[in-house]
């Protein structure tokens, strides 16, 4: 219970931080809505029988999870930045409370950021698409928050490894994303099954998900402590 | 060094091994195994080569791994060597079985790629190792520490890439590569396997021999530096 | 000197793949099936004429010749791909035995200075 409510402390630190300057929030939803433009831009196709441009639903999963994705690394490199350049990392490393709890406490409000994102880009692809993605609300959520839980444990490990490097937004999405993969196949792939209606496939894809976003979330508790050494 | 030097008759012995045993495999793939099993080309013949160069790469990556988790408990940086060592020759083992794997492809499907779950999961580890490669090189000060993470993730990443990538594969159809296998082609194969897997180890050993040199240079030049001689 | 060594074998490897025979790539069909059914069945279809066609053709030098261009084809990519694998093999134990040298006569040049320097 103890270390609940370190995470929360952490995690509200965090967000009240965030909504204070709103710069992350801002900036990685303005990028995430760029690419969606941009995509929209490379897949649109000229429709057959009139003259307009017409979006089709069939990419859309993936223009969610790859803009999610883009931006949620450029969201995760600010908010370590940010320790960095005020020396809280230093700080908290240095508070009386267990690593695991700084870890989780980072991951939750990374977590809300990309969810805050999300909201942002989902809206605006199926504007853009006419993709039905609100048919199956239920499914949709599940697959956002867990993709977005397993995203923000992968990269709040990754990204606090790194916090010290001299190269780390190169490095970031180079470690990161081999990583992710089966994540984001798994995310798209329910995303995309809840498009076509088949429901069944979309909640075995999203138990996939929660399988992943177990075993990563025990392997960053388990080596976290060991990893992040100042 | 001393323990190298000690063992230097049983490694020497193990690369003529080795040599001769490469020498060997070849006559029995050419010469002693049939083609008529079964509705089989020429081109299967890079199978003896082909599968286990990828045995070898999956076990790399799984020696990487476990050395990246005994690092990390105990700081032994001993065994940081035999990680960046299993990294490496999984790059190289990878690399073999990228262009075997190409070069197979074209005359047995007709394409030079196709999505397969066994290769889609190998180019993912693949891709892996290599951005393992890029953290040790740019990754700077404190870059084992995010390198042996990596090594742990991309082992525990293995399961899950290849049952994304088997079930993502379910609504093609498969090409299956496995046909029902000769005795002879069995026995070229695991004999092949065995000779590779000497060899990996054989190349291991080279490579941590290497790695303990290049850090006894950095000592030698501390030393040197206080010495005043440069 | 086993490093030294490997290089050459790999070449030595590499020729030998080159020269291999192609005749190993002949597909053998399976034995006859004996059965009176059998011999009934292929006195029926000697009657159809069109099947008879189709035996001679399938027996033509047309399909023999395409049976061997792919013959050729696949052994240029079996040849390719051992060629590939030594050669990378080869660059391999290559580099790393030039960087364990160039560590080596560093380290030797190293610890002779100090020596040196330890003696004054």
């Amino acid at each position: 219970m103890e270390f609940l409510r370190y995470v929360k402390v952490l995690a509200w630190k965090d967000v009240r931080v965030e909504f204070r300057s709103r710069e992350i929030i801002y900036t990685m939803s303005f990028f995430a809505a760029m690419v969606v433009l941009l995509f929209s831009f490379a897949f649109l196709k000229q429709s057959a029988t009139s003259n307009d441009m017409t979006g089709s639903s069939e990419h859309s999963p993936g223009f969610i999870w790859v803009a999610v994705l883009f931006a949620g690394t450029l969201g995760l490199s600010r908010a370590f930045d940010r320790e960095r350049e005020t020396g809280t990392m230093r700080a908290l490393l240095l508070a009386p409370i267990p690593r695991a709890a700084i870890f989780l406490g980072k991951s939750v409000a990374i977590a809300i950021m990309v969810l805050v994102v999300q909201a942002v880009v989902v809206p605006l692809v199926a504007l853009f698409f006419d993709a039905p993605l609100f048919t199956h609300p239920l499914a949709l959520v599940c697959t956002l928050v867990l993709g977005t839980i397993g995203f923000s444990v992968v990269g709040a490990v990754f990204a606090a490894m790194l916090i010290k490097t001299g190269s780390r937004d190169v490095l970031l999405p180079v470690v990161l994303y081999p990583i992710l993969v089966p994540l984001f196949i798994a995310a798209i792939k329910a995303t995309a099954a809840m498009l076509d209606g088949a429901l069944g496939d979309s909640w075995f894809w999203i138990r996939f998900l929660a399988v992943y976003d177990t075993i990563f979330l025990i392997a960053a508790l388990w080596t976290f402590e060991s990893l992040v050494i100042e | 060094m001393t323990n190298s030097s000690r063992s230097a008759p049983l490694f020497i012995g193990a690369a003529v091994a080795c040599i001769f045993g490469f020498g060997y495999t070849l006559s029995l793939i050419f010469y002693q195994t049939p083609l008529s099993a079964g509705p089989l080309y020429f081109n299967q013949k890079i199978f003896y080569y082909h599968v286990p160069c990828a045995f070898m790469l999956f076990l790399a990556v799984i020696v990487c791994g476990i050395a990246s988790i005994k690092y990390l408990r105990g700081r032994d940086q001993r065994w940081d060597d035999v990680s960046v060592a299993a990294a490496e020759v999984s790059v190289v083992f990878g690399t073999i079985v990228m262009v075997t794997g190409v070069l197979w492809a074209k005359p047995a499907w007709g394409k030079w790629w196709v999505w397969d779950a066994r290769l889609t999961s190998a180019l993912l580890l693949w891709m892996t190792m290599i951005a393992y490669q890029l953290v040790r090189k740019y990754g700077g000060a404190g870059s084992e520490r995010l390198a042996s993470g990596l090594g742990i993730f991309a082992m525990v990443n293995i399961p899950l890439v290849y049952s994304s990538t088997r079930l993502w594969k379910t609504n093609h159809p498969s090409a299956n590569t496995v046909p029902s296998l000769d005795p002879s082609m069995r026995a070229a194969l695991w004999f092949s396997v065995l000779l590779f897997t000497v060899f990996f180890i054989l190349l291991l050993r080279l490579r941590i021999n290497a790695r303990r040199n290049e850090r006894r240079l950095y000592e030698c030049r501390e030393m040197a530096l206080d010495a005043g001689i440069f | 000197m086993t490093l030294r060594v490997f290089p050459i074998f790999a070449l030595l490897l590499l020729v030998l793949t080159a020269s291999v025979n192609t005749a190993s790539a002949q597909v053998k069909g399976p034995a006859p099936y004996a059965s009176e059914m059998r011999e009934q069945c292929i006195a029926e279809m000697q009657k159809d004429a069109r099947i008879l066609a189709a035996c001679e053709e399938s027996h033509s030098s047309k399909y023999q010749v395409q049976d061997a261009k792919r013959a050729v084809k696949d052994k240029q990519f079996v040849v390719a791909a051992y060629a590939a694998i030594w050669a990378i093999l080869a660059i391999f134990v290559v580099i790393m035995w030039l960087r364990q040298r160039k560590l080596s006569i560093e380290i030797t040049r190293l610890e002779a200075e100090l020596k040196k320097a330890a003696a004054e």
